[in-house]
């Protein structure tokens, strides 16, 4: 008895949640609404599957030798 | 108070990226760890002092030597620098920026710059940084026009080591030259390189209507005094071009002089 009114509770609880704040009833408009997050996160994936793939290493093989390019002489 | 805020901001990054000097006596470059993280603004790493690793040539690097062409950790750090405050690297942590805004304090007359110019900087971002790298294998951004490199690495080296100094050749005048017109170009106009050339500034602006913090302009309490205007860094009118406007490097100095609070920094 008891477990059947926590259930109705829940049910009721889910039922009065305002998802229209959120977004999630148009995926779009939650696209829209959380872009910054989802770029963030994304770029925060792609910056450790770079440092996974020893990007980095190859970065600082380059940068510490002088970069004749960049002076103009080579 | 916001101008001087983002004045002291700028002449910190500039110190914190360019903190190792003891390169200027050694006429050579820092040869540490910290190479392994990317500078967020327009710094040399062949700077005698510089701490970190510009970003547009480790993009070109990778573009011209890479298995997969793309630096996903570099675009992965840019990104999330985008994605969270748009051009707020331009506006506030940028050496150049800080060089460009100094130099227009000389009393000049100033001329506009038109809005279809500006997008030349997307011309140099795919056309130099991308596709030229990638076919010719060479960094042409950097060895044809980049200012910042021929300032911080290629003039100080050359007076301090006299191997290099022997090396200098026709390439080095003409982009001398670049830096030369630009310089010139800066004291008559706000920003030049940054609305017009700069690739990291337009990799960032892709950013600007979609990031964190953004500026919201409500155009019932603007009363088109373009207070902002004379303020910006930039020369544009926030409230004409709006908030996510790609040109606007969020100085932030148009929300604090406002007289009406019409501009306001939003997030979300």
């Amino acid at each position: 008895m008891r477990r059947g009114v926590v259930l109705e509770t829940r049910y009721f609880y889910f039922t009065t949640l305002n998802f229209s704040d959120t977004g999630w009833e148009n995926p779009m408009k939650f696209f829209k609404k959380h872009c910054a997050l989802i770029l963030f996160v994304a770029s925060i994936l792609c910056m450790a599957a770079g440092f996974m793939l020893q990007e980095h290493k190859m970065m600082f093989s380059y940068a510490v030798v002088v970069c004749l390019s960049c002076m103009g002489i080579g | 108070m916001m101008k001087l805020y983002q004045r002291l901001a700028q002449i910190l990054s500039v110190c914190l990226y360019n903190a190792y000097i003891p390169g200027f006596f050694k006429a050579s470059i820092y040869q540490g760890m910290l190479k392994t993280i990317p500078c967020p603004g327009l710094n040399c790493h062949s700077c005698p002092s510089a701490l970190s690793t510009c970003p547009i040539g480790v993009l070109q690097l990778f573009v011209s030597y890479g298995t997969y062409h793309i630096s996903l950790y570099v675009v992965g750090f840019l990104g999330a620098i985008g994605a969270l405050g748009g051009r707020i690297i331009c506006g506030w942590a940028c050496p150049f920026g800080l060089l460009q805004d100094l130099v227009f304090k000389v009393p000049l007359p100033e001329i506009k710059i038109y809005p279809l110019v500006e997008k030349t900087r997307y011309v140099v971002l795919i056309g130099l940084v991308g596709v030229a790298a990638w076919i010719t294998k060479e960094p042409w951004f950097c060895k044809a026009i980049c200012p910042a490199g021929t300032l911080e690495a290629g003039i100080p080296l050359v007076i301090l080591n006299s191997d290099l100094r022997d090396l200098i050749g026709g390439l080095f005048f003409f982009k001398a030259a670049v830096l030369g017109v630009l310089l010139l170009l800066m004291m008559i106009s706000k920003r030049p390189f940054c609305r017009v050339l700069c690739p990291l500034g337009a990799l960032y602006s892709l950013f600007n209507k979609i990031s964190f913090f953004r500026i919201a302009v409500d155009n019932d309490a603007c009363i088109s005094c373009d207070a902002c205007h004379k303020e910006c860094p930039v020369g544009i009118r926030i409230y004409q071009e709006g908030g996510g406007s790609s040109s606007c490097v969020r100085c932030f100095r148009c929300v604090k002089d406002c007289p009406t609070k019409a501009i306001s920094i939003t997030r979300g």
